[in-house]
C-alpha cells in the first residue's frame, strides 16, 4: 500500500490525469499481487504433532526436546487441542529427577520446558508406531477423545517434530519397535490423499535423520533432519546436578531461533535452513523442498509454527478473484 | 564336492597331513603360545569403552564431603572392634540407624570341613550387619549394594567409616531410584556368603543362618570396598571372581572412568597401565598384568568378596584402598566421590549390565582383549590334538587294510575292519575305570572323610588326604588292566584306538573349560597337550619321564607360583616356593604340617609393586588368609592353579622326587572336597580333566613296563611313514576306509570353520548398538535343512490371497508362471490366467490389447497377478466406446470431504495411489 502510494503523491503535481490513472492500474495489479501473497499459504488453521520416541531416563533430552518444541508452538498461537503431544517416558516425576516436577532445556536451570500447562495426550507406552500412525492418518477407534486426534483438513498445515534415537533409515520407538521411512512416506501420502493437509513441515532431530525423509513422495512437504545419512546427532547442555544431558544440539538451536519469534515475525523458512551450522551441530543439518510448491524464502515461520490469522488494514478496494483458479490448479496439479 | 570327494586332492591332503603332523603339531602349539603372548600387543588389546547407554558418561556431580565423619567413624569403630573382639554389630546398628537406614542383622553359623588351625577355629559363627536405603520415590524393585568385609586379618575400619559417611550422604539425595544395601560383613567371605545365600533364600554350603528381616529388590550391581588406612596412593580393583567368572567389562569401565575424573591412580593386579602402548615396554608390561589375570583366574578363587556376587549375577568389583610410598596421597574424600560418581551411574541404569562383554582379559585397566581375539590360542593348541588324532586315525586304516589288500586284492565290499572292532571293544572298559576314577577323586574323598573319622583315629583334613592315597593306589591297577586289555588281540590298534579316543575327548573338555574359564582352559592345554600328544609306549623313556613330570599339574602349580611371584615382583627362593607350594597342596593337612604357617610371610613392599597393604593379594599371605573360609580352604589357596590331580599310572609316580606324588593327592582333595558342596565348576572340570588325563595316558603306563619295541611311534615315525602311506592308504572314493576319512575331514572343517564363525560372532556381538535396524524372525516351517514349502498351504494361501487380501495388496510382480510347479499346474495357471485377464487382469500394456480383443493365449502365463483392480480397468477399457458400466465406486469427480476415507478397511499402497492417480485425472481431463 505505501509503496503504491509515494509515486503517486510525488507525481500528481507534474503529470495530468492519465498519468494518475495508469499509475493507478499499476497500484491495483500490486494490490492484487499482495493479495495472492496474503493467501500465498493457502491454509486456514495449524496443527502439530511432537513425538519423542525414547524412553528411560538417559533419554531426557529427547523428552526436553520435544517439550521446548512444544512450548514454542504453544507460545506461537497453535492451542493445545491443535497439538498432538507424544512423550514416551515421564522424566518430570522419574525417580532419578533430582528436580522433581521440571524438565529443562539449559542448564542452571533457566528454562523449565515442563511448564504448568502442559497437555501430553499421548504418554509412556502408547506413544508406539500403530499409534503414531493412526494419529497421522485418522484411522482412530471412535472412543478416542478429540484431543488425541488429528483432526485437520486440507486447508490445514501441519508440523511433525519426531526426536529419537534413529539409525539409516528408521527411527527407534520405545526401544523396542521402529518405523522406517517408507512407512512414514507412506503414512505422509495416505494423508494426502485423505486430505488432510495443505502443507506439511516435517523436522527431525535423530541420528541420520536425513535418512527419514528421503523416501518421501507427496506432495507439498518440506523436510528438516539434524543430520545427513551417516552422521550422528550430538547432545549438548550437559547438566551435572541432573546428571544428564538436557537437550540435542539441532533442536537446541532450534528453539534459539524460535525464541526470537514472535506472531508478526517475517522470518522464512531459509533462515530456519540456516540454523545450527556445522560449525555448531557438529552434525550437518539437512532439508529437502523439492516436493514443496512454494519458494521457501516466501514461507514464513509462522505458516508452521504458529496459529497466525493475517489481518491487514486497507482502504482500498480489492475485487478478489473467485479462488476457484487455485482450487482448481491444487486438483488439476497433484492427481 | 570338490576337496573332500576328489580322490586325488584328498590323497594329497592326507599325504600331506600324515608327512608333515610332526611340524604342523609344533607349529600349531608355538603359534598358540604366541598368539597368547600377543594378546598384550595393540592390535589385539583394544581400548575399552562404555557400552551402556545409561551409563554413558561421567556427567554427575559428586558431592560428597563427608572425610572427617568418615574418619571419626572409622576410629568409632576400630575402638569398639578392640573392645568387643568381634563386630560390633550394635554399635553398628545404632550408626546405621543414626544416619536414617533401615537396620536389620543376621547371625550365621558354619562349620568348617577341616579345622582351621592357622586361626583356630572349627565352628565359625558371626553377625552381619546391614542398612537399606530405600529410593524415595521409586519402588524398592531393584537395588545396588556397597559392601565392607571384616575379617580378623583385614580390618577395613576405614571402609566402615567411608560406608556410613557414603549412607549419611546418599540419604540426603532424592534422585535414588534403587534401593542401596550398605553391608558389613563378619568372617571375610564366610560372611558375604552367608548373606548371599539368605538374601537369595538358597542354601548352598550348609550354612546356618538367621533368615533376612529386610530385603530391597533385585541386585543390580555391588561394590566392595577394602579400606584399612586414613590416605591412599591409589586404588586396586580386582575382578576375578569365583570359578574365573567376570562382571560385567562396564562395570570396570565405569570405575574406570571415575577414576579417570578424579584424578586417582587406579591399578589392576597391583601394576599401574602403561602409558606408552606404542613401543614394546608398555605391552610388555600389559602383559606382565594379562599373566598376573590368567594365574589368579585359573585358581578359580574369588580375588575378593565380590566374588561370590558374581555366582548370583550380580556385577560386582572390589576396590581396595592401597598406602605406598608414593607422594601423592588421596584422602577418603577423593575415594568417596569416585564411589558416589559409580552409585549414581549405577542409579541411572535401568537393566541389568549386559551390554558389553563378560569374557575378556585385561592387559590394564583400561585395555582389554575380547573372547574372539583370545580364543584362537586356545584353538591353535587344541589344534595339535586334532592333527595327533587325524593322523592316529589314517594309521588306524593303514594298519586294518593294509594286510588285507596285499593278500586279496580289492575286495568288492569292505569288510569290517579288524582294527575298529578291536579298537572299540577294548576302549570300553579303560575309559570307564578311567571315569569311575574321576568320579571317585570327585566324591570319596569328603564322603571318607566321615568314615574315617569314625573307624581311624585321624583328624578329618588327614581323613581327606588318605582317602585320596587310597584311591591313587587303586589307580595303579589301571594301567595294567589297560595293557591286558588293549594288547589282547592287536597291541599297535589297540593303544591307538585308545588314544585317538582319549585325545578327542581331552580336546573337547579343554574347549569346554576353555570357555567358561579361559585362563583355566589355556593353562591346561599348554601343559597337558605336548605330553598327550607325545605320550606313546616305547621310546627314550627318561625323556618321556621327564616330559611327564614337568607336564604334570603338580609341575604346573609350582611353577605357576614361581611365575606369579616373579611378575609381582617378588622373587621366591627354592624353599619359600616350595613351602609355599605345600601349603598351596593341602592347607593344614598332616603331611604338610611342616610347613610354618606364618614362616615366610610375604615380603612387604617390594620397589615397584604397590604396597605392602597389597600383601594380602600375595599368593604367601592369601593362603595364610585363604584357609579361614571353608571355600578358600576347599580351593587350592594363592594361584594353585589346576587342582587336576595327577593321574593313576602317570610318570610322577615314577619321579625320582617324592614330593610331587604326595602334593598332587592334596590337589585332588582340594578339587573333591570342593566339588561336594556348592560345586564350583572348577572341581568338576578338574575332575573331569584328572579322568580323562588318566584315560590319556593309561596307554602309555601301559606301554612303558611294556618295554616293547613294537608298534608305530607317534612322532618319530617321519621316515618310514611315507613308504607305508603311498602303499598302503587306499584313498580312493569306494573303498571303505575313505568314507570315515571323509567324515572325519568334514568334521574337522566344519569345526574350524565353526571355531572361526564363533570367534567372529562373539567378537562383534557386543558391538551391537542402536544404530542396527533389526529385522523380524519368523518361524517358518520351511526353515529346516530338510524341511520344504508345504504345497496344500501355498494354495490355499494362494486362494485367500486371491479372494480377500488382493482387494487392498497388490502382488505386482509375481507371474501366473511362478504358481507352475508350486501349487498349481501348467494348465490350472494357465486357466486361472486366463480367467483372471478375462476380468480385465494383466498388466497396464495389456489393457489396450484386451479391449481390442487381440490378446494373446500364449503370453497367459507371463502376466503379471492383477486381481484387485479389475472393475477399474473395465471401467477405463470401456471409455472410449461410451458405454461406461459405473460398476467403481470410485466414479465420483467430485471433491470428497476430507474426513472420509477412501479406503477405510485396508492400508493404502502405493499402486492404490496410482489408481487413485488414475480417476483423479479422468475427471479432470476425460479420455
Amino acid at each position: 500500500m505505501v509503496a503504491a502510494c509515494l509515486p503517486r503523491e510525488r507525481l500528481r503535481p507534474l503529470a495530468g490525469w492519465l498519468l494518475l490513472l495508469s499509475v493507478g492500474s499499476v497500484a491495483a495489479g500490486r494490490i492484487e499481487d499482495q493479495t495472492e501473497q496474503f493467501f500465498r499459504s493457502g491454509h486456514t488453521n495449524n496443527w502439530a504433532v511432537l513425538v519423542c520416541t525414547s524412553r528411560f531416563w538417559f533419554n531426557y533430552r529427547h523428552v526436553a526436546n520435544t517439550l521446548s518444541v512444544y512450548r514454542s508452538v504453544k507460545r506461537l498461537g497453535i492451542p493445545d487441542s491443535h497439538i498432538v503431544l507424544m512423550l514416551a517416558d515421564d522424566m518430570a516425576c522419574n525417580p532419578r529427577n533430582p528436580k522433581p516436577a521440571t524438565v529443562f532445556s539449559h542448564k542452571n536451570m533457566e528454562l523449565n520446558v515442563y511448564g504448568d500447562d502442559v497437555e501430553v495426550d499421548y504418554r509412556s507406552y502408547e506413544v508406539t508406531v500403530e499409534n503414531f500412525l493412526r494419529v497421522l492418518t485418522g484411522r482412530i477407534p471412535s472412543s478416542t477423545p478429540r484431543s488425541k486426534r488429528l483432526l485437520s483438513d486440507d486447508r490445514s498445515n501441519i508440523l511433525i517434530y519426531m526426536t529419537g534415537h534413529g539409525g539409516n533409515g528408521f527411527l527407534k520407538f520405545q526401544d523396542s519397535e521402529e518405523i522406517t521411512n517408507i512407512e512414514l512416506a507412506d503414512a505422509f501420502e495416505q494423508m494426502w490423499q485423505k486430505r488432510r493437509y495443505n502443507e506439511l513441515l516435517f523436522i527431525i532431530d535423530t541420528c541420520q535423520g536425513a535418512s527419514m525423509y528421503e523416501r518421501f513422495y507427496s506432495p507439498n512437504i518440506m523436510a528438516l533432519a539434524s543430520s545427513q545419512v551417516g552422521e550422528d546427532s550430538l547432545s549438548h547442555q550437559p547438566d551435572p546436578a541432573i546428571g544428564v544431558h538436557l537437550m540435542d544440539r539441532y533442536t537446541f538451536y532450534v528453539l534459539e531461533f524460535l525464541e526470537e519469534i514472535n506472531p508478526a515475525s517475517q522470518t522464512n523458512m531459509n533462515d530456519l535452513f540456516q540454523v545450527c551450522p556445522r560449525s555448531l551441530c557438529v552434525s550437518t543439518p539437512g532439508h529437502r523442498t523439492d516436493l514443496f510448491q512454494r519458494d521457501p524464502k516466501n514461507v514464513l515461520i509462522t505458516d508452521f509454527f504458529g496459529s497466525v490469522r493475517k489481518v491487514e488494514i486497507t482502504t482500498d478496494t480489492i475485487s478478489l478473484q473467485p479462488d476457484l483458479e487455485i482450487t482448481e490448479s491444487r486438483v488439476t496439479c497433484y492427481c | 564336492m570338490g576337496l573332500l570327494s576328489d580322490p586325488v586332492r584328498r590323497r594329497a591332503l592326507a599325504r600331506l597331513v600324515l608327512r608333515l603332523n610332526a611340524p604342523l603339531c609344533a607349529l600349531s602349539y608355538a603359534a598358540g603360545v604366541a598368539w597368547f603372548l600377543a594378546l598384550a600387543f595393540p592390535p589385539l588389546t583394544q581400548r575399552t569403552y562404555m557400552s551402556e547407554n545409561a551409563m554413558g558418561s561421567t556427567m554427575v556431580e559428586e558431592q560428597f564431603a563427608g572425610g572427617e565423619r568418615a574418619r571419626g567413624w572409622a576410629r568409632d569403630f576400630a575402638a569398639h572392634r578392640r573392645k568387643a573382639g568381634a563386630l560390633p554389630a550394635a554399635w553398628l546398628e545404632r550408626a546405621m540407624r543414626s544416619v536414617g537406614l533401615e537396620v536389620y542383622t543376621q547371625s550365621f553359623s558354619r562349620k568348617l570341613p577341616f579345622p582351621d588351625e592357622a586361626h583356630e577355629r572349627y565352628m565359625v559363627s558371626g553377625t552381619n550387619v546391614y542398612g537399606i536405603l530405600r529410593a524415595p520415590r521409586a519402588a524398592s524393585t531393584e537395588s545396588l549394594v556397597l559392601t565392607v568385609p571384616c575379617g580378623s586379618d583385614a580390618t577395613n575400619s576405614q571402609a566402615v567409616g567411608l560406608l556410613l559417611a557414603l549412607a549419611a550422604h546418599f540419604r540426603g539425595q532424592i534422585y535414588w531410584a534403587k534401593d542401596i544395601i550398605f553391608l558389613v560383613t563378619e568372617q571375610d567371605l564366610l560372611g558375604t556368603e552367608a548373606w548371599l545365600e539368605a538374601y537369595h533364600d538358597v542354601n548352598v554350603t550348609g550354612m546356618q543362618s538367621s533368615p533376612l528381616q529386610g530385603r530391597a529388590g533385585a541386585i543390580q550391581a555391588a561394590v566392595a570396598l577394602e579400606l584399612s588406612t586414613d590416605v591412599v596412593t591409589s586404588l586396586d580393583v580386582a575382578v576375578e571372581g569365583l570359578n574365573g567368572q567376570l562382571p560385567n567389562l562396564d562395570l570396570l569401565n565405569l570405575f574406570q572412568t571415575f577414576c579417570q575424573k578424579g584424578g586417582l591412580l587406579c591399578t589392576l593386579q597391583g601394576k599401574l597401565q602403561p602409558q606408552d602402548w606404542t613401543s614394546v615396554d608398555g605391552p610388555l608390561q600389559g602383559l606382565q598384568t594379562l599373566l598376573l589375570m590368567v594365574l589368579q583366574q585359573a585358581s578359580g578363587r574369588p580375588h575378593g568378596p565380590h566374588g561370590l556376587f558374581l555366582r548370583y549375577r550380580v556385577e560386582a568389583l572390589t576396590i581396595r584402598g592401597i598406602n605406598s610410598f608414593r607422594q601423592y596421597k588421596y584422602d577418603l574424600v577423593a575415594v568417596g566421590k569416585a564411589l558416589e560418581g559409580v552409585f549414581r551411574k549405577l542409579n541411572h541404569l535401568l537393566e541389568r549390565l549386559h551390554q558389553s562383554f563378560f569374557f575378556y582379559l585385561l592387559p590394564a585397566l583400561s585395555r582389554f582383549v575380547s573372547i574372539g581375539l583370545y580364543m584362537p590360542a586356545v584353538g591353535f593348541l587344541l589344534l595339535v590334538l586334532g592333527l595327533k588324532a587325524l593322523e592316529l586315525w589314517m594309521q588306524l586304516h593303514e594298519a586294518g587294510v593294509g594286510p588285507e589288500e596285499a593278500g586279496g586284492g580289492p575286495e568288492s565290499s569292505p569288510p569290517l575292519q579288524p582294527a575298529q572292532s578291536v579298537g572299540l571293544a577294548s576302549l570300553v572298559a579303560p575309559l570307564l575305570i578311567s571315569q569311575a576314577m574321576g568320579l571317585a577323586l570327585y566324591i570319596l574323598p569328603v564322603l571318607g572323610q566321615h568314615v574315617a573319622t569314625q573307624h581311624f583315629p585321624v583328624a578329618e583334613a588327614e581323613a581327606v588326604v588318605l582317602t585320596l592315597l587310597a584311591i591313587y593306589a587303586a589307580g595303579l591297577a589301571l594301567p595294567h588292566s589297560t595293557q591286558r586289555v588293549v594288547s589282547a588281540r592287536a597291541p599297535d590298534r589297540g593303544w591307538m584306538a585308545l588314544k585317538l579316543v582319549a585325545i578327542i575327548y581331552l580336546a573337547l573338555q579343554l574347549a569346554c573349560i576353555a570357555l567358561t574359564n579361559f585362563s583355566l582352559g589355556f593353562l591346561l592345554a599348554v601343559t597337558m597337550v605336548p605330553a598327550a600328544a607325545l605320550t606313546k609306549p616305547y621310546g627314550p623313556r627318561p625323556l618321556y619321564a621327564t616330559l611327564l613330570v614337568l607336564t604334570s599339574p603338580a609341575a604346573t602349580l609350582l611353577g605357576s607360583l614361581f611365575l606369579w611371584r616373579e611378575l609381582q615382583e617378588a622373587p621366591l627362593s627354592l624353599a619359600e616356593g616350595w613351602q609355599l607350594f605345600l601349603v598351596a597342596g593341602g592347607p593344614g593337612s598332616p603331611a604338610f604340617r611342616t610347613a610354618p604357617p606364618y614362616g615366610h610371610r610375604a615380603r612387604p613392599g617390594n620397589t615397584a609393586h604397590e604396597s605392602p597393604r597389597a600383601a594380602p593379594q600375595t599368593p604367601r599371605a592369601r593362603n595364610l588368609r585363604g584357609p579361614r573360609h571353608p571355600r578358600h580352604r576347599k580351593m587350592p589357596a594363592g594361584p594353585a592353579l589346576l587342582p587336576v590331580s595327577t593321574p593313576p599310572g602317570s610318570a610322577a609316580r615314577r619321579s625320582p622326587a617324592p614330593s610331587p606324588a604326595l602334593a598332587t593327592p592334596a590337589l585332588g582333595a582340594a578339587a573333591g572336597a570342593d566339588g561336594s558342596r556348592g560345586a564350583p565348576e572348577t572341581a568338576k572340570m578338574a575332575v573331569a580333566a584328572a579322568s580323562l588325563r588318566g584315560a590319556v595316558l593309561g596307554p602309555r603306563g601301559a606301554g612303558l613296563p611294556g618295554a616293547g619295541a613294537r608298534g608305530l611311534l607317534c612322532g618319530a615315525r617321519l621316515g618310514q611313514l611315507p613308504l607305508r602311506t603311498s602303499q598302503a592308504v587306499p584313498l580312493s572314493s569306494k573303498a571303505g576306509p575313505s568314507r570315515g576319512r571323509k567324515v572325519m575331514l568334514s568334521a574337522l572343517g566344519m569345526l574350524a570353520a565353526g571355531g572361526a564363525g564363533l570367534a567372529v560372532a562373539l567378537h562383534s556381538a557386543v558391538s551391537a548398538s542402536d544404530l542396527e535396524l533389526h529385522p523380524p524372525s519368523y518361524p517358518w516351517s520351511h526353515r529346516g535343512l530338510l524341511s520344504s514349502l508345504d504345497h496344500t498351504s501355498i494354495r490355499r494361501g494362494f486362494q485367500v490371497y486371491k479372494q480377500v487380501c488382493s482387494s487392498c495388496h497388490s502382488m505386482d510382480y509375481v507371474a501366473y508362471r511362478h504358481l507352475v510347479g508350486v501349487c498349481y499346474t501348467e494348465d490350472e495357471a494357465k486357466a486361472l490366467a486366463e480367467e483372471v485377464r478375462g476380468l480385465g487382469g494383466g498388466g497396464p500394456r495389456d489393457w489396450g490389447a484386451h479391449c481390442a480383443g487381440r490378446q494373446g493365449r500364449d503370453g497367459a502365463l507371463r502376466g503379471r497377478w492383477r486381481f484387485r483392480t479389475a472393475p477399474m480397468r473395465m471401467e477405463r477399457c470401456s471409455c472410449g466406446q461410451g458405454s461406461s458400466p459405473t460398476i467403481s465406486p470410485n466414479h465420483t469427480p467430485t471433491l470428497r470431504p476430507p474426513e472420509q476415507p477412501i479406503t477405510e478397511h485396508c492400508p493404502l499402497t502405493s499402486a492404490t495411489s496410482l489408481e487413485l492417480g488414475t480417476v483423479v485425472r479422468t475427471t479432470s481431463s476425460p479420455c
